[in-house]
């Protein structure tokens, strides 16, 4: 099946990392060379990557520094895995770093008394990132399509990295024509630039609309069923997703549409009150690639995410990556 | 920015006659894609008498509700029927999460809208977003209940 590029956005090669730079797609398709883990956090503080795209940037970044490393003794080569894992865990608020890192710590510990530690670790991370999350989200991909029926009209919000399109890619072998309707997802425009976008290099029907359009969508009765992702979830079921998901969710249960999103479970955070919402700066808003759009004066409120209660979601579509 | 007391959301383009009964001096405005008249035309006008926009994106309202920190919300009126009336698009969206949250939604009559050739979904402030070859759909107007509306 074919993949999108947004699907698996982050590769490694030799020591070098490739980090695709979302906020360019689809204007132009730029990697950022990576050569340590303080230019990945960079990268992941400045949202060149973001969501599937920080995770893979986490587990890569770990086996980076440790090819980089001239460190001879495992005690060395844990101190730089942990010296990164603190780093990432600083980064940004809403994105569980500090369970993706503790993970790869947990993968460390497990080797660590291994005399091919560093080569055993890498081993380990690149078979948990084939079977562990390559394939899982496979699986949620086909999952969520098998929810679908012939007709459906999805509407979706923000970006999945790659998983809407391997749904309509599974809907098409299940001989289901399914069409999409993408949210802009402001100020990032992550609907328009890459789900958008992605699903029409698919030869997906998808069609743009404004965030303010998803009332009326659903009062026309032109979307049968809801899909986002979710950038953090909690124990009891709440997620935490691009701002504006929220409301979508509020609106679905109005208008007694389906709500169903694709999730990877936590056990660390008990409810989505627990978790944190990333403020963003006003610039964000205010301008666009350096111009400024709204007058001077005027000044802006952007919190990057929202959390959805779990009574709102009909179906989590779950992938778990331990 | 950070917002400490509750303040009014505006979502539309109102009339000149709208800002003579606000007495706030922080006011939430709704950006209004494509054309983002929350953006410019409103926050133009609240800047010259003094009250200070704090513009959101169109996806931000539910967020904004939920935390608490809206006191009200504007919607306005392009045309009225015997039940229901012609908004913005994503108005309902504002009136419907407002009822959500127990906030009052107050109408006022909206700004004639020039006739001017349509915002493209696929730029902003000019510049080009995404892929020109994109299918969009931008519904300029829609209808909200009048059951919605508390004055």
């Amino acid at each position: 099946m074919k993949e999108s590029i947004l699907f698996w956005p982050v590769r490694l090669k030799g020591t070098t990392l490739y980090i695709l730079d979302e906020t360019l797609v689809p204007k132009k398709v730029v990697t950022i060379k990576v050569k340590n883990y303080k230019q990945a956090i960079r990268a992941v503080v400045d949202m060149k990557t973001r969501a599937f795209g920080q995770f893979l940037t986490v587990c890569y970044t770990f086996i980076l520094e440790l090819k980089n490393s001239k460190a001879t003794s495992t005690e060395e080569l844990l101190g730089i895995l942990k010296k990164v894992a603190l780093a990432f865990n600083q980064s940004r608020p809403t994105f569980p770093f500090e369970e993706v890192t503790s993970m790869m710590l947990g993968f460390a510990q497990k080797v660590s008394a291994s005399p091919n530690f560093k080569d055993d670790f890498i081993r380990m991370v690149e078979g948990f990132l084939e079977k562990g999350i390559r394939q899982k989200r496979y699986e949620r991909a086909r999952q969520a399509a098998t929810l679908l029926k012939d007709g459906d009209v999805v509407l979706t919000h923000c970006h999945v990295s790659g998983e809407m399109s391997l749904i309509g890619e599974f809907c098409r072998l299940q001989k289901k024509r399914v069409k999409f309707f993408a949210t802009e997802t402001r100020p990032y425009f992550q609907g328009s630039r890459l789900t958008a976008w992605e699903l029409k290099k698919s030869g997906l029907d998808v069609t743009l609309v404004p965030d303010n359009a998803v009332a009326k969508l659903m009062s026309d009765g032109d979307v049968t069923c809801v899909i986002v992702g979710s950038d953090r979830s909690a124990k009891n079921g709440d997620f935490a997703n691009k701002i504006g998901t929220y409301q979508i969710a509020m609106l679905a249960k109005h208008f007694k549409i389906p709500f169903y999103v694709l999730a990877q479970p936590s056990k660390k955070i008990a409810e989505g009150r627990d978790i944190p919402i990333e403020m963003r700066g006003d610039d964000e808003i205010l301008t666009f690639e350096g111009k400024r759009l709204a007058p001077r004066g005027a000044v802006a409120f952007y919190p990057g995410f929202d959390v959805v209660e779990n009574n709102l979601v009909t179906q989590h579509i779950n992938v778990d990556a331990n | 920015m950070q917002i400490n007391n509750k303040i009014p959301l505006i979502f539309g383009n109102p009339d000149v006659s709208f800002y003579e009964t606000l007495e706030e001096k922080k006011v939430f405005v709704a950006e209004l894609r494509p054309g983002l008249e929350g953006m410019n035309a409103v926050a133009s006008v609240l800047l010259k008498k003094k009250i200070t926009p704090v513009l959101i994106c169109d996806n931000m309202l539910g967020f904004c509700m939920k935390q608490g920190l809206v006191s009200k919300v504007f919607i306005f009126t392009h045309a009225v029927s015997k039940d229901s009336i012609l908004c913005r698009t994503g108005s309902l969206i504002a009136a419907l999460l407002a009822r959500e949250h127990k906030i009052p939604v107050y109408l006022f009559k909206a700004k004639t809208p020039s006739v001017s050739k349509q915002a493209s979904l696929l730029k902003i402030g000019n510049k080009k977003v995404t892929a020109s070859s994109l299918k969009t759909y931008v519904p300029l107007f829609e209808e909200v209940s009048k059951t919605l509306i508390e004055g």
